[in-house]
């Protein structure tokens, strides 16, 4: 099948810290690609570096055959890159409508005079509202996003990144903070996504279970090395994981 | 002759970028710790210099029990300030709610000082008096010697406590980061009022020393436009930045009047901007970028 | 959709009130000062774009001001142009210089560039003093020709009005419909998060930059407009502190919205002339007022309006909802 995202010996300090060493990865369509380490392994990072928030010392990264190393971070996101943050970034002083709209935008492309004569679409409502039932919550349009739970607020991040109709979705801790319903329902939006949608996925988690039960493929990292890749079989089996992180609980 | 007058421009330079420096090094100070750009930080200037009139010239106490008093006062001021213009502000929505507050800050001040003082202009006897002679007509007044001098101990002052110290630099973080402030046991507050203490009491004295060149008059605010302008030459956020820059347009001023009396001013802020355009940064800032 | 259209009709019969009224009923002087307020409204409208669509806090108006009113003064005093002709020259010519110097300022962040839009207006005013030959410098050019289309000629305080009020309407209709277009969504974006507008393909240096020749445009308008109201142009209009008392307007209205916008530049405009025997006060006043508003009402009087009528519609279930997702779940949440 062909690579939608590739890491080619990826490298990034901060300073004197590594965040990164000749990283190289590699995310299929429909694959939900489990990203783990200790704290501090330099995970975000890695995301920050795929989505172009921080540009990358050397090494390149490939999406949908191109060559994205240079490119800026929005026009990444125009090209198929989905992100979704540790703690949920909206309009904080819009409403929930336009939050989505401006998802809505990434996915429709209409120029400014056009948008100018009709300014706000309303053909995302039906897969907005056949995302959110699938999440099984709901929320009035016209609300504000300080009217949704935590919780709320992390599953329409990932509904609005899908709205986008994006190729590949970088997810950054979904779970953390969530009860454990609303953990399943996260993993039921990304299973659509990735298994219905063919869309990737690169997940951050620190819920073991979560990794082991949804993805089919996991990287290590360990102070921004990748340590071990494999399913989650090979992974869990591997002895430099273990020792990753049993060696650091003994250091505890 | 030449020589004689282009030392005269550099030590009239070096004494107007001292002053600049301090605004600058005030403004810094702010900016580090509550990421906040002062407006008002020309008006604390301006009453600095008004302050010290005031208590020289009309309440006539001699040099040593005035700095005491001034330096009391600026204390007051800063704090006040803080709680007038931080304080409620700090967790606003709008980010732009704190520069607009303390755009009105000045104006507030500015008006303040016009219904004590008047708004005609105020006189400052040298604070100290005479000129040395170098050689034929070749004069430079003992007040930009010192004006100088003082600056350079301020300066240093400032560089060791927040640069070098381990106390400064606590005091910054704290102010940045409650959970710093836990670690230290400092309550956030009173390391913010400091930083606003001794950033009102630099500028305060920074008015004092430059009231005798010029009249004492509201117009003293403008000021802080040059100290804005050698910050960010300098490099946002730094103090060593700060200080250089505003040195450099301290001189850069100064000969520009050798070419132009009416363009003084345009060349100082074009310098500035040809800098932004080549390093939008400053010369010794770094890219200061947001935690994901 | 019903309730839309009553919506609208009101706004239309004000507005048509106004345009009757204003002009009939009013002193000479009191149309002179109104007419005074829409010409700085419409620069304020930049100031909408910029700080309240945006979040960038600009004081470059009065200058791009300036750029459009001596545009305007050059192409009729020594073009002989016609006034649209003029209008129009001094949009394009804003805009054009907003291209430029905002692609340059904006390279920087936040308050730096707030602060290098200071170091503009100040340059600009150094130029517009001592350019004589194009601007006259501190005496100003006079005599500079009156509103007029095709043979029509304003002559009258009352006839600016209806010009002032054309021009103010469809800037404020243009800048009211911005904010719901992709583009107002995108200086959303950009205002409330930079980062999260990247990841949502959001060109964010791009869409400063646009926003700042939206305003540029705007305050050509309103300067080329301030000219021939007056007949005059003095490099003293372009100072800094106009700029913040422009940006004082801006806020105590309601920043967001070309209404609140339009509050705020009549009452500081109307301010002075009720306050005549507190004259040496005002200025205190607004220093103050601005201060406190910051802390109180930072989304200014129709930020206070919309959430009192927001309370209002939620008490008596005026709103319509469009709901989004199960029934269940929303049946869950009312419990």
């Amino acid at each position: 099948m062909e690579k939608l995202l590739a890491l080619s010996k990826v490298n990034k300090r901060f300073g004197g810290v590594v965040a990164a060493k000749d990283v190289d990865m590699e995310v299929y369509p429909g694959e939900i690609h489990g990203l783990i380490g200790p704290n501090g392994a330099g995970k975000t990072t890695m995301l920050n570096l795929i989505s172009g928030i921080t540009p990358v010392d050397s090494g390149t990264i490939t999406f949908l055959g191109r060559n994205i190393t240079k490119m800026k971070a929005h026009n990444r996101a125009r090209m198929g890159l989905g992100r979704t943050f540790q703690t949920p970034r909206f309009l904080d002083r819009s409403d929930i409508e336009e939050n989505i709209l401006l998802a809505n935008d990434l996915n429709e492309r209409i120029s400014f005079f056009k948008s100018f004569v009709s300014p706000k679409s309303k053909n995302f409502i039906p897969h907005l509202d056949e995302l959110t039932r699938v999440a099984d919550f709901s929320f009035y349009l016209e609300d504000d996003i300080s009217s949704l739970t935590y919780g709320q607020r992390k599953m329409l991040e990932i509904i609005r990144s899908m709205i986008t109709n994006p190729k590949l979705i970088l997810v950054d801790e979904p779970a953390a903070g969530l009860n454990n319903v609303e953990r399943d329902r996260v993993m039921t939006l990304l299973r659509l996504a990735a298994h219905e949608r063919g869309i990737g996925i690169v997940l951050i988690e620190h819920s073991m279970d979560m990794i082991m039960d949804c993805c089919q493929n996991i990287t290590v990292l360990n102070f921004g090395e990748v340590i071990a890749c494999g399913s989650p079989q090979e992974v869990s089996n591997n002895e430099a994981v273990i020792e990753a992180y049993l060696g650091r609980r003994k250091d505890a | 002759m030449n020589i004689g007058l282009y030392l005269q421009l550099l030590v009239i330079g070096l004494s107007m970028g001292m002053i600049y420096a301090i605004l600058a090094m005030g403004i810094v100070l702010l900016v580090r710790a509550v990421g906040v750009l002062n407006f008002a930080q020309g008006e604390l200037f301006m009453l600095g210099a008004y302050v010290c009139y005031a208590l020289t010239v009309q309440l006539h106490m001699p040099i040593y029990v005035m700095l005491i008093v001034a330096l009391l006062i600026f204390v007051l001021f800063g704090t006040l300030f803080m709680f007038a213009v931080y304080w409620p502000l700090r967790n606003s929505k709008w980010p732009a709610t704190i520069i607009i507050s303390t755009l009105g800050a000045s104006v507030v001040l500015k008006e303040v000082v016009k219904l004590i003082w008047g708004s005609v202009p105020v006189v400052q006897p040298p604070i100290i008096k005479g000129v040395l002679v170098l050689w034929g007509n070749v004069r430079i007044e003992y007040q930009y010697l010192f004006i100088i001098g003082i600056g350079s101990l301020l300066i240093t002052a400032v560089f060791l406590l927040f640069d070098k110290l381990f106390l400064g630099r606590a005091m910054q973080a704290a102010a940045q980061d409650s959970y710093a402030a836990q670690l230290l046991g400092i309550p956030t507050i009173v390391t913010t009022a400091l930083t606003y203490i001794i950033s009102a009491s630099l500028v305060g004295v920074g008015g004092w020393l430059v009231s005798p060149l010029f009249l004492v008059s509201t117009s003293l605010g403008s000021f802080l436009l040059k100290g804005f302008a050698g910050m960010v030459i300098g490099g946002l956020g730094d103090v060593k930045g700060a200080v250089i820059g505003s040195l450099l347009v301290g001189v850069i001023e100064s000969f520009a009047t050798l070419f132009t009396a009416t363009y003084k001013d345009a060349v100082v802020f074009s310098v500035l901007i040809i800098v932004l355009i080549v390093r939008p940064t400053g010369f010794f800032g770094q890219k200061i970028s947001e935690k994901v | 959709m019903k309730r839309r259209i009553i919506k609208i009709l009101v706004v239309v019969a004000i507005l048509a009130l106004a345009a009757v009224l204003v002009p009939t009923i009013s002193s000479h002087y009191v149309i002179t000062v109104v007419n005074g307020a829409l010409v700085f409204y419409v620069g304020c409208l930049g100031i909408c774009v910029m700080l309240g669509y945006g979040g960038m806090v600009s004081f470059a108006t009065i200058t791009f001001m300036g750029l459009g009113a001596y545009m305007s003064a050059n192409l009729s005093l020594k073009a002989g142009m016609p006034f649209l002709v003029c209008v129009l020259g001094s949009m394009i010519f804003a805009g054009l210089c907003a291209l430029i110097i905002g692609a340059i300022l904006l390279r920087l962040s936040g308050t730096f560039f707030t602060f290098s839009t200071v170091a503009l207006v100040l340059i600009a005013h150094d130029l517009f003093t001592n350019l004589r030959s194009l601007t006259g410098g501190p005496d100003g050019m006079g005599g500079i020709p009156p509103f007029n289309i095709g043979s029509f000629v304003a002559d009258t305080a009352a006839d600016n009005f209806y010009f002032l009020f054309v021009a103010g309407l469809l800037a404020a209709l243009f800048v009211h419909r911005l904010k719901y277009t992709n583009l107002g969504r995108r200086l959303a974006a950009v205002r409330d998060n930079e980062i999260a507008a990247a990841t949502m393909g959001v060109d964010v240096y791009r869409t400063k930059v646009v926003a700042f020749i939206i305003a540029g445009v705007l305050s050509g308008l309103s300067g080329s407009l301030m000219v021939h109201n007056y007949h005059f142009v003095g490099s003293s209009s372009f100072v800094f502190d106009q700029s913040t008392t422009m940006v004082i307007m801006a806020m105590l209205g309601g920043v967001s919205h070309p209404g609140g916008v339009f509050l705020g530049t009549m009452i500081i405009t109307m301010l002075p002339e009720w306050l005549k025997p507190l004259q040496e006060y005002i200025r205190l006043f607004y220093g103050l007022g601005v201060m406190l508003l910051m802390v109180f009402m930072p989304t200014g009087l129709w930020g206070l309006g919309e959430q009192l009528s927001a309370r209002f519609k939620e008490r008596f279930h005026l709103t319509r909802k469009t709901l989004i997702g199960s029934d269940d779940a929303s049946s869950e949440e009312m419990i």
